[in-house]
């Protein structure tokens, strides 16, 4: 596997994690036809620690654990991995299966035009509408200078 | 492409801990044979190791274990790598587990960490496969668990190891335990038992 592929793989692997199940199952539903796989690894829910840097560089530190589900899947030629946030395990069976998918030569260019680009659309306006709405009720603190007496 | 990796227990919880009782069974009662209820716990186990070893392996081996394989077989080394998340070691006296798939040839046992004096329990635990528990040269085991004497069949382990087992008998508190994988069950062999070989009368 050669440096690109890995790099795209990082982001379809991301896209698949962070879409919202409604979506991915979605994608699943409108397949031509569903390839038959075998499950590797059955989804399992954990706990994995996050590390933090304060302010980006500081030292790492623990910053808490949270919930995180897997999901290994064998797919024709090839074995799809899914890490998610949260405890869906359908979402991380979808999500590995897709992966594997994506590895194929023959389905990659199709899937990423009809499953992982709208996908990274409607995380990308998820996230813009968020944020509009967080702005809204954004609050400027202004500090008087006040005379010494 | 990518390398095919074989599928582990079908039901990770449940078998794992059914496994778990069977070897703890095993280990308290040395020279008795223990087997599994339901047999159907996966589908295909990766060569050269039987489903009993392979079970073994699921069951104990994790992040914590470092474990010795006898072979370098690639495909197994994956399998366990993915499963069980252990690291792989060549170094003998720091492996946990060694793995052991060919009971015939057996590697220099003497190699393996007996634990030190203060603490006896880091001392690798030997993973042998064996052709049978049932059938084969008879012995006889008494000790620690055993009320008398327990008489078993086994075959498929090179005569070496009774040898070797008798010297790691003297070193108690310090010594390693072994378990022995057969397709037809598992049988162990603490540190504490004592092993009589009933070699037949010419």
């Amino acid at each position: 596997m050669n440096q690109t592929h890995v790099q795209d793989r990082q982001h379809w692997m991301s896209v698949l994690a962070r879409t919202s199940f409604a979506n991915i199952q979605k994608a699943w539903r409108a397949m031509p036809e569903q390839p038959e796989y075998s499950l590797l690894r059955q989804p399992e829910t954990g706990l994995v620690m996050i590390q933090a840097r304060t302010n980006g560089n500081g030292a790492p530190f623990n910053m808490g654990e949270m919930t995180l589900t897997r999901c290994s899947v064998s797919i024709h030629n090839a074995i799809g991995h899914a890490y998610i946030a949260g405890r869906n395990p359908e979402h991380a069976e979808l999500a590995a299966i897709f992966d594997g998918l994506l590895q194929l030569p023959e389905h990659n260019a199709r899937l990423m035009e009809t499953v992982i680009n709208p996908m990274e659309k409607n995380i990308a306006e998820q996230i813009k509408t968020k944020a509009k709405q967080v702005a809204s009720t954004r609050v400027d603190f202004f500090t008087m200078v006040r005379g010494e007496d | 492409m990518t390398q095919q990796i074989l599928s582990g227990f079908n039901s990770p919880v449940h078998d794992s801990q059914q496994w778990y009782r069977i070897v703890l069974d095993a280990m308290s009662r040395p020279g008795n044979v223990c087997f599994p209820i339901s047999t159907e716990a996966f589908s295909q186990a990766p060569s050269p190791c039987s489903k009993t070893a392979a079970s073994i392996a699921l069951t104990l081996f994790d992040n914590d274990t470092s474990i010795w394989l006898q072979t370098s077989d690639e495909k197994l080394t994956h399998w366990l790598q993915f499963h069980c998340g252990c690291p792989i070691t060549t170094d003998k006296n720091a492996a946990t587990f060694a793995l052991i798939t060919d009971g015939n040839s057996l590697p220099d046992l003497t190699q393996f960490s007996i634990g030190s004096s203060e603490f006896p329990d880091r001392s690798t635990t030997l993973v042998i496969q064996v052709e049978s528990v049932t059938h084969g040269e008879p012995v006889e085991f008494s000790g620690s668990g055993i009320a008398t004497t327990n008489k078993l069949n086994i075959s498929g382990l090179d005569s070496s190891f009774w040898e070797t087992q008798k010297n790691n008998r003297s070193l108690f508190p310090q010594g390693f335990d072994t378990i022995l994988a057969a397709p037809d069950g598992v049988v162990c062999i603490p540190r504490t038992t004592t092993i009589r070989r009933q070699t037949p009368c010419m």
